[in-house]
């Protein structure tokens, strides 16, 4: 073979240009983008409105939930002001300004939240990951765990644990929330793993010596990351909409000011009736369903976009 | 004069998806006599596959046929409805067995099943129907040497060469004249692999079909059976010979690069040989060179080479047409 | 004779699944072998006849029911993880189930002097010339994602990543069957001048695993034929091919295609 032709060949093996991991990235935004841009329009107003909302709940007016506008504990039905630009979502019984209360309501629920989902993905991808590699009793006890978890009647227990504890700490809750919305998760995790795990680049891996642990954390973890992510959305949403149900039946936690325990005193504090003061129990039900909405609408545009992977 | 069954000209099939555009066939004309054993080889990707599907005249999602025509029988597939192809084409004159179709047996139906859901064309829901096709494939599937039970069974009973031969048996259900298999060997074992290509022989043999398109990246299976060879390479026909000329005495480099990169067992030597692959990969088909797609592998290449895609040329020693411009002076 | 490299004695690997581990699937039976330095021994089989078993055996990806296997006189199970896969390195079938597609091909270079060999400083010199060995430039393959390239290519890559450990003992599953034939005789080619010796590494033995007889007569010293886990024949290439005694064997044989013989078909 001459020099000129292997030059040739070398060009036309030209085997596409080196890429960063930026550029990878930027082509896939650009290929979410192109199909899903209704979606991650969407996705930006959501962030940009939690940004500003969790903004306001810093500064004043906004920052104190609890500063009473008129004091007068005599009759307290005196105090449902209703809508008017001094406050735009009146009072409520104790002459608080509800929007305040509402901004801060969204952030703690989405806080509530975000701390719910990690501790679940966190519990699913260790589960998940550390059975088929661990393998023998570590399998066994973990799928065991998983099973029992999947099938433990869930919201049962969380009215018995909520009856017999009297107290309503935000911990116990969350904890609660958190022990029994995983198993899913680490079940489809485990499966996803389990295949991972027969593909030779484990193998190859183990010819370089390295430990089980490090071959699940580093090699096959990255691979599952796109689905933790879908998991970690779903119990996000999950979470906040499981602690609306737990606090407007009553049993929830009284320390943060939620969505749920807003909808609670919705209830409690006749609200909707007798006082029919539709500005008090209407915005934050119209919260609730937009977040959950949104955080749905995200996860699905997400899951499409991850399927189109090739590999 | 022999008679043609299939006739092909300048055929084009593309790729069109986000990916670009894959010129996977691109001009090919080829004919095809009656009562031949037809080989298609060449490496993957160039273009066997999509050949067999623009010849089906139904091409799958993503290939377009984008010029040239298909005659079966003088019938123009591209010209004519699709319902026409489905009821008078498929089948009745072309049987087509898929690359992988083994695997497209459902696994949770019997055979029978699939049969009936696969005839419904033809025999529609009435029992009486039914039963007369079942009864047919029956007698088919023993003249095949399978045996009465199998359409009882379901996919997971049979071996990888019984379906096989099960998906043969029930694409030459109705005489086709024609029967196009792809890849059918490549997944089985080389007893298995023996068995159905003595399945094949026997449906010619005994007339229910004609002529056979077989394709296959194995040269050495296809040497069993085939009369007539065409290799392809990046979406052309390079050669086309008889099986003979082209293991003894290929014309193009391509086909005797290919020739001499394939690890044969050789049942009466040893492999002493040394064989040499082919160096570089096949061109990118979304942007296929101008001149000839073999030119920057090529070891005896000419300048115009490059420039110029070769017509087919009547080879120099054996006179078969080889598109290569190093025979091109005999032509004159 | 030359040195026993590798020594198979009563391997057998049993498959426990289905409920309560009660369904049993043989995947070796009783498999007795000697692989000597310097040769190339080929595994021939067809499907699920346990060629593959045995090669997860020996790189220890398995455990074996009954039977051992002795590296240079000692039971694998006992040489430290480190020092035996310095000496015995594998590639599969799949090359492109053989890369993390998270990371680029450096991921996997690199992973190899993670440990075993840490001891190497001049890592990019180490690298280049076991890519020149298997015929790839160093600036084609760093830096790229695995399906940035193609498979022969990635195979090769593998290879040379084997060869980073001047292993003594090479498995080879299946290297070629996913491989177009143009680029797969070049690697049969580079076996065997892996097994003469190369400016990086000294002589390799070879365990090549494949199912086409064809490939396993070009390249190997010897042959072993196996049959559901058993082997049914054993002895050098030319002796086994030529004048094959099991009946499986000839059997075998015959269904072979070859270029240089065409069945005979009953005529009815």
């Amino acid at each position: 073979m001459t020099k000129e032709m292997q030059i040739e060949l070398k060009n036309q093996e030209e085997l596409g240009i080196k890429v960063g991991i930026k550029e990878v990235i930027k082509e896939k935004y650009h290929a979410a983008m192109d199909r899903y841009k209704r979606q991650f329009i969407l996705m930006f107003v959501f962030f940009v409105a939690v940004l500003i909302i969790v903004i306001l709940t810093l500064i004043p007016p906004f920052n104190d939930p609890e500063k009473r506008y008129w004091v007068t504990q005599d009759v307290l039905l005196d105090n449902y002001a209703s809508p008017s630009l001094e406050h735009l979502l009146g009072t409520d019984q104790f002459g608080r300004d509800h929007l305040t209360r509402l901004f801060h309501a969204v952030r703690n629920s989405l806080a509530f939240g975000l701390i719910t989902g990690l501790i679940c993905t966190g519990i699913a991808v260790f589960l998940g990951v550390i059975g088929p590699f661990k393998g023998g009793v570590v399998d066994v006890t973990a799928s065991f765990i998983t099973n029992i978890a999947l099938v433990f009647p869930s919201y049962a227990f969380i009215i018995l644990i909520s009856t017999i504890l009297e107290i309503r700490e935000w911990w116990i809750t969350m904890l609660v929330i958190a022990l029994f919305s995983w198993p899913w998760a680490a079940r489809s995790i485990r499966s996803q793993v389990l295949t991972l795990k027969e593909r030779n680049f484990i193998k190859v891996s183990k010819m370089s010596s390295l430990k089980n642990m490090r071959i699940a954390f580093t090699e096959v973890l990255p691979n599952v990351l796109p689905y933790t992510l879908l998991a970690f959305i779903i119990f996000l949403g999950g979470a906040i909409l499981a602690e609306a149900g737990i606090a407007m039946i009553g049993l929830g936690q009284q320390n943060w000011l939620t969505l749920g325990l807003m909808l609670n005193h919705a209830v409690d504090y006749g609200w909707i009736f007798p006082s029919f003061s539709y500005w008090l129990w209407l915005p934050p039900g119209i919260c609730l369903i937009l977040i959950v909405l949104t955080f749905f609408i995200i996860q699905a545009s997400l899951s499409k976009t991850f399927e189109q992977r090739k590999v | 004069m022999t008679e043609q069954v299939i006739k092909i000209e300048d055929l084009k099939g593309y790729y069109r998806g986000s990916f670009g555009v894959v010129h996977a066939v691109d001009g090919v004309s080829l004919s095809v006599n009656k009562g031949d054993i037809m080989g298609i080889a060449g490496e993957s990707g160039c273009g066997k596959t999509s050949l067999a599907e623009l010849i089906t005249g139904r091409p799958i999602q993503l290939l377009h046929h984008e010029g040239g025509q298909v005659y079966i029988n003088d019938l123009s597939i591209y010209e004519v409805d699709e319902e026409v192809i489905r009821k008078e084409i498929l089948c009745k004159v072309l049987g087509y067995v898929p690359q992988a179709s083994l695997n497209s047996l459902n696994p949770v139906k019997r055979i029978r099943a699939f049969i009936l859901d696969a005839m419904r064309e033809r025999v529609g829901t009435k029992a009486k129907n039914k039963q007369k096709v079942l009864d047919r494939v029956v007698e088919h599937f023993k003249k095949l040497g399978l045996e009465e039970s199998v359409i009882d069974k379901y996919p997971h009973e049979l071996s990888g060469g019984m379906k096989q031969r099960v998906v043969v048996g029930i694409s030459s259900l109705w005489n086709p004249l024609i029967l196009l298999v792809d890849e059918p060997t490549s997944a089985l074992d080389v007893t298995t692999q023996q068995l159905l290509i003595e399945t094949l022989m026997h449906l010619k043999k005994t007339g229910i079909v004609e002529t056979i398109l077989f394709i296959s990246h194995d040269i050495p299976t296809l040497a069993q059976i085939c009369s007539v060879c065409i290799i392809m390479y990046a979406g052309k026909i390079v050669e086309q010979a008889s099986m003979d000329d082209i293991i003894n005495n290929p014309q193009h480099p391509y086909t005797k690069m290919l020739i001499n990169s394939i690890a044969c067992f050789n049942p009466d030597g040893s492999a002493e040989t040394r064989l040499e692959g082919i160096p570089g990969r096949p061109p990118d088909l979304k942007n296929p060179p101008k001149g000839c797609r073999f030119y920057p592998r090529c070891p005896s290449r000419l300048e115009k080479c490059k420039e110029n895609y070769p017509p087919f040329f009547t080879s120099r020693t054996n006179s078969n047409p080889v598109a290569c411009w190093l025979h091109e002076e005999v032509s004159h | 004779m030359e040195n026993e490299t590798l020594k198979i004695q009563n391997l057998t690997k049993i498959y426990k699944s289905g409920l309560l581990r009660s369904k049993e699937t043989i995947g070796v039976n009783n498999a007795s072998f000697t692989l000597y330095s310097g040769e190339i021994l080929s595994l021939v089989g067809e499907s699920g006849s346990g060629k593959s078993t045995i090669a997860n055996l020996i790189l220890r990806f398995i455990q074996p029911t009954e039977g051992k296997i002795f590296y240079e006189g000692n039971e694998i199970q006992e040489i430290p993880t480190i020092d035996y896969y310095k000496n015995v390195q594998g590639i599969f079938q799949d090359p492109y189930s053989s890369f993390n597609y998270f990371y680029r091909i450096d991921h996997m270079l690199k992973q190899a002097f993670k440990y075993t060999l840490k001891g190497i400083t001049n890592r990019r010199k180490a690298l280049e010339s076991t890519l020149s060995i298997v015929g790839l430039n160093t600036e084609d393959i760093l830096g790229r994602f695995p399906h940035q390239i193609s498979g022969g290519q990635l195979q090769r890559v593998l290879i040379a990543r084997a060869l980073l450990f001047k292993p003594k003992l090479l498995i080879a599953d299946e290297p070629t069957s996913m491989i177009d034939s143009s680029s797969r005789a070049d690697i049969l080619n580079l076996f065997k001048e892996l097994k003469e010796g190369t400016t990086y590494t000294e002589g390799i033995s070879i365990i090549f695993i494949t199912h086409d007889i064809g490939q396993a007569q070009y390249i190997s010293d010897r042959v072993l034929i196996m049959k559901e886990g058993r082997i049914v024949e054993e002895g050098e290439t030319e002796d086994v091919f030529l004048n094959p005694d099991h009946p499986y064997t000839k059997n075998l044989l015959a269904c072979v295609p070859s270029i240089y013989r065409k069945w005979e078909f009953d005529e009815e």
